[in-house]
């Protein structure tokens, strides 16, 4: 007990001591470094003279003993056990031999590589494919997941998510301004929202998109304007002349980029402000505003029931979220008791503000770039098992080297340096490629991904594909180099054949599972998201596409209800007035576009069933001859009559609530709506339609149809059905609102067929990334079965000479000795579809109508695979029927 | 044919460094001396004598010079250094406590 106490003891204190003479060494060191690297000569001159002089020595000494000079000098020679092997454990101890030596094997790689282009060619492309499509991915995800919101010290940005009973609920300014007063962990506080201001008196008048903000943005958010100054105090609050600071871009574009901006006025939405300062050329976020002005006093003073804005806050330095958290719960709890009425029942969490906007695209993303991933660990395979091949053939050549000196260390060093130096070309390429294909990626992707247009090859990146290269260049090349190195022997001079080992098999082989089921893996998962895009395109979508031009025209949120409906009303008349239109209506949102004003609703002489007075659905509201323009199919009944209290709802409704009998004739009273006399407003509905498809990805849901007149909503989309192309009404559809308001501006035209194909542009893009990954992964498969065939069956044409001297049909033989690595693919299908059955849980976000688990898919991808196999064995197979027996059996 | 790793792990370390201990010396000197002193019980090769003289030169326990022999020929002589003399300590302390317990255990089979 004692001693060994004693013992631990002595062994801390050598230890200690040995830590700090490790600083003391380098005195030592550093000259014999100096003098190995750069004067090498010396270096080696002086062990072959401290050899040579033991030499001398020892054959003195042996023919004093009375051998002969020839046997003294051998005698001494051979006491020394290789003595060229010796010299180089002595150069090995150097240990700044690999500098050199590391130089010396690159030149040999490639020397050698370019004498096999097509070897070298093979592994280029395969790694090349991997980290190309790794790097253009990381980039994206190192943009749009890891640093998504482009601002200084984001990590210190946090968003606060509010709920009120349980539900979340979007900011409000009192309040905001409430928890920058009492919250100590916030260094500064901001709530905003973002509108389309109309600007005029600038050259055209256009629709720009404004920040309304409250609290103090540039602090929050960490801005500095590059010309004129931030928001004053009093601007802030909403008081004083309303303010405003402009984009780089509009500055630019509008101002002429003029230093002396500050102080002009622009007018957004018929209002005036006075242009303070410029904002920061590159300002990302929040993202496409071009004008950024505190809100006026009485939005900022507005009822503290009201929600509207994304609260961001900004922590102190060295403040923790969860510390922050904790301090805006206290200040919750205090607003609650003093504004019982409003502020009781609510609470607030943080989110940090990266993890907010990157929220929705962080899986799809990262289930993209695993994929890529997949595909670059096959490639790494599929270099290995080339490597491996390539080794096989080269165990005399490394016999040899081993006889005159080579360690096996160095060696593997040597081979090692071989992959490395294609991993680096295919690394390189990769880059190259992504370089080049990046924009195009980038057009792919949903546009409003955050941050989406700082997407580059940062360092950050480059660093990334520079590991990745390293890596897949070390981890394919480690087992090869190590096999070949460790079979190689001096016996292995002596075998006129080179005999390949049952390890080297037993690599090969696993090397080749890995890649069949990897490849499973990720043809199945290609298919279900085909399955998933062919089901998505056969759902009826409800209205018809063909000849219909949509017209977006947004109005203010502060719009007046008569002048929207004027508008409207004028706008449909003039379109419908158009020759070549057949038909035109108003619409709030278009189908497959998503989003719904929600609402309530209760049915006359109906008693509520759960207690709840009114169900709540979705408000569709429309005008114009709507259902004609879009070509929604009536099923019953008629369209509303403008004016009237009559409303249609579609199929999904009837069945729901009206399962057994017609609704025709039915009420409805619709968000508890009450006349001016204060009774109950009850509508009747005329008509039931076919359920059309609001969002690309999901079922219809029970939707009611109002007219635009009896719901206030200042979002307009336009429908226009014409007789021939649509896109050629867009002049005159341009000259009918020019007619009405010269002010007016249009958002967009669109031809509705393109709005159609964008609602499956994103299953479609992912379909499609996933089919083609799935294809290179085949293409590699196809590639390493191949190899892995035809070398068995070079490897034994003597034993098929034998077999087909001895009166085995040709058939038999091949069958005999390609259905050992069948095996192998039956092996890697089977680990292929296990781990498809674990993974393809993580694609159910982004499946529609298909099962991760579904079995016609497992199915599909098992049977591409056999496809696969069965022709990438059609060709080696031929090869072992059509041995000639005789030429076989003298191949020695 | 007698390799580095036929003797105990570190040992030839701990005999290159106390026979350097006593005076500088060259490879060839050095091999007699390893001969002699360790009789026929312990057999270095000539091949093995190098590697290991290298690697702790490489260390900074050992430092070498070219000087001219008795019979006027060059060469190269090894002398321990500062470091040379704490590390030939460590090692003997720790072979001592290592053989002190084999021989401890050794006994106790007897008995």
């Amino acid at each position: 007990m004692g001693a060994a106490f004693l013992g631990g003891f002595a062994r801390g204190a050598v230890e200690g001591s040995v830590g700090r003479m490790s600083l003391r060494k380098w005195i030592y060191k550093l000259p014999l470094i100096w003098k190995s690297l750069f004067r090498r000569r010396d270096t080696d001159g002086d062990l072959d003279d401290e050899l040579a002089f033991h030499i001398q020595m020892q054959t003195e000494a042996n023919r004093q003993r009375g051998m002969s000079e020839a046997e003294a000098r051998y005698a001494a020679l051979r006491q020394f056990d290789g003595l060229q092997q010796r010299k180089e454990e002595c150069r090995d101890m150097r240990q700044t031999n690999w500098i050199e030596e590391s130089a010396g094997d690159i030149a040999y790689a490639i020397r050698s590589l370019r004498s096999r282009p097509g070897f070298c060619a093979l592994g280029v492309l395969s790694l090349a494919i991997g980290i190309g499509a790794n790097t253009a991915l990381f980039s994206v995800v190192d943009a749009v997941v890891l640093h998504p919101v482009p601002l200084r010290d984001a990590h210190r940005l946090v968003a606060v998510d509010e709920f009120k009973d349980g539900k979340s609920s979007n900011g409000n300014p009192p309040r905001t301004a409430d928890w920058g007063a009492t919250v100590p962990a916030f260094e500064a506080v901001t709530g905003f929202y973002s509108e389309d201001a109309v600007l005029t008196g600038a050259g055209e008048p256009a629709k720009i998109a404004t920040l309304r903000t409250c609290g103090d943005p540039l602090a929050t958010l960490g801005v500095n304007p590059q010309l004129g100054r931030g928001f004053t105090a009093a601007e802030r609050s909403g008081a004083g002349d309303p303010a405003a600071l402009i984009a780089d871009e509009l500055w630019r574009e509008r101002f002429s980029a003029d230093r002396a901006v500050a102080g002009r006025l622009i007018t957004l939405g018929g209002k005036s402000y006075t242009i303070v300062g410029v904002l920061p050329a590159g300002l990302a976020y929040p993202s496409q505003t071009l004008v950024w002005t505190p809100m006026p006093r009485d939005i900022q003073q507005v009822d503290r029931r009201a929600g509207f804005l994304r609260t961001v806050a900004r922590l102190g330095a060295g403040v923790t979220r969860t510390a922050a958290a904790s301090e805006l719960n206290v200040a919750v709890a205090q607003l609650a008791q003093r504004y019982p009425a409003t502020d009781r029942q609510r609470s607030a969490a943080l989110v940090s503000l990266n993890d907010l906007e990157s929220r929705e695209s962080r899986g799809p993303l990262l289930i993209l770039l695993a994929t890529a991933l997949a595909v670059l660990l096959l490639a790494c395979v599929n270099f290995a098992s080339l490597l491996l091949s390539r080794g096989l053939a080269r165990q005399r050549e490394a016999s040899i080297r081993l006889a005159l000196g080579a360690g096996t260390g160095r060696l593997v060093r040597l081979y090692l340096s071989e992959s490395l130096v294609v991993a680096v070309i295919g690394g390189l390429a990769g880059v190259a490629a992504a370089s080049w294909t990046l924009s195009l990626l980038v057009s792919m992707l949903p546009p409003d991904l955050p941050n989406l247009e700082s997407v580059s090859l940062n360092g950050r990146v480059l660093l990334a594909a520079a590991a990745m290269t390293l890596i897949s260049g070390l981890a394919a090349g480690w087992a090869p180099a190590r096999r070949v190195a460790g079979s190689a022997s001096i016996e292995g001079l002596r075998a006129r054949i080179s005999t390949e080992g049952r390890e080297s098999r037993w690599l090969q082989k696993t090397l080749l599972a890995g890649q069949v089921a990897l490849s499973v893996l990720l043809l199945t998962g290609a298919v279900l998201l085909t399955q998933s895009l062919v089901r998505l395109g056969s759902e009826p979508l409800g209205f018809q596409p063909e000849h219909v031009l949509t017209v977006n025209i947004g109005m203010p949120w502060d719009t007046p209800e008569v002048q929207l409906n004027h508008f409207s009303k004028a706008a449909i008349e003039r379109f419908a007035a158009i020759p070549g239109v057949r038909a035109a209506g108003m619409i709030d949102r278009l189908p497959l576009k998503g989003g719904t004003q929600g609402g309530t609703f209760s049915i006359r002489n109906r008693p509520a069933t759960d207690g709840r007075p009114d169900a709540e659905v979705s408000l569709r509201a429309m005008a114009g001859n709507y259902f004609g323009a879009a070509g929604v199919q009536l099923l019953a009944g008629r369209d509303v009559q403008e004016g009237a209290r009559e409303l249609v709802v579609n199929q999904a409704f009837a069945a729901a609530y009206f399962a057994d009998h017609s609704p025709l004739g039915q009420a409805l009273r619709i968000n508890g709506a009450k006349d001016k006399a204060g009774v109950p407003r009850w509508s009747e509905i005329v008509g039931v339609v076919a359920d059309v498809r609001q969002e690309p990805s999901q079922k219809p849901t029970p939707e009611i149809y109002l007219a635009a007149s009896d719901t206030y909503w200042p979002r307009q989309v336009y429908v226009v059905r014409a007789a021939g192309d649509p896109m050629q009404m867009v002049a005159a559809v341009r000259q009918a609102v020019r007619e009405i308001d010269p002010a007016k501006v249009i958002d967009s035209f669109a031809a509705m067929e393109q709005t159609v194909h964008g609602a499956t542009a994103q299953p479609r893009l992912r379909a499609r990334v996933f089919g083609g990954f799935a294809a290179i992964a085949l293409l590699l498969t196809a590639l390493g079965i191949y190899g892995l065939q035809s070398q068995t069956v070079t490897q034994r044409t003597k034993e098929i000479g034998i077999r087909l001297a001895l009166g085995e049909t040709p058939m038999a033989v091949a069958r005999r000795i390609l259905t050992e690595n069948l095996q192998v693919v039956a092996i890697g299908l089977i680990l292929g579809a296990a781990a498809s059955a674990l993974l393809t849980s993580f694609l159910t976000s982004l499946l529609y109508g298909v099962s991760p688990l579904d079995p016609a898919a497992f199915a599909l991808a098992a049977l591409g695979l056999a496809i696969v196999t069965a022709a990438a064995s059609f060709l080696p197979a031929r090869h072992a029927a059509g041995v000639a027996p005789l030429t076989a059996l003298r191949n020695d | 044919m007698s390799r580095p790793n036929d003797l105990l792990q570190g040992t030839l370390d701990l005999l290159i460094l106390k026979i350097l201990a006593l005076e500088p010396m060259n490879g060839w000197a050095m091999s007699l001396r390893l001969k002699q002193v360790s009789g026929e019980v312990l057999q270095v090769s000539d091949g093995s004598l190098y590697p290991a003289l290298h690697k702790l030169e490489q260390e900074g326990w050992i430092s070498s010079q070219w000087q001219v022999t008795e019979s006027k020929r060059r060469a190269k002589y090894y002398q321990l250094t500062v470091l040379g003399r704490e590390k030939l300590e460590q090692e003997r302390a720790q072979w001592e406590r290592l053989s002190s317990a084999v021989s401890l255990v050794v006994r106790l089979k007897e008995a």
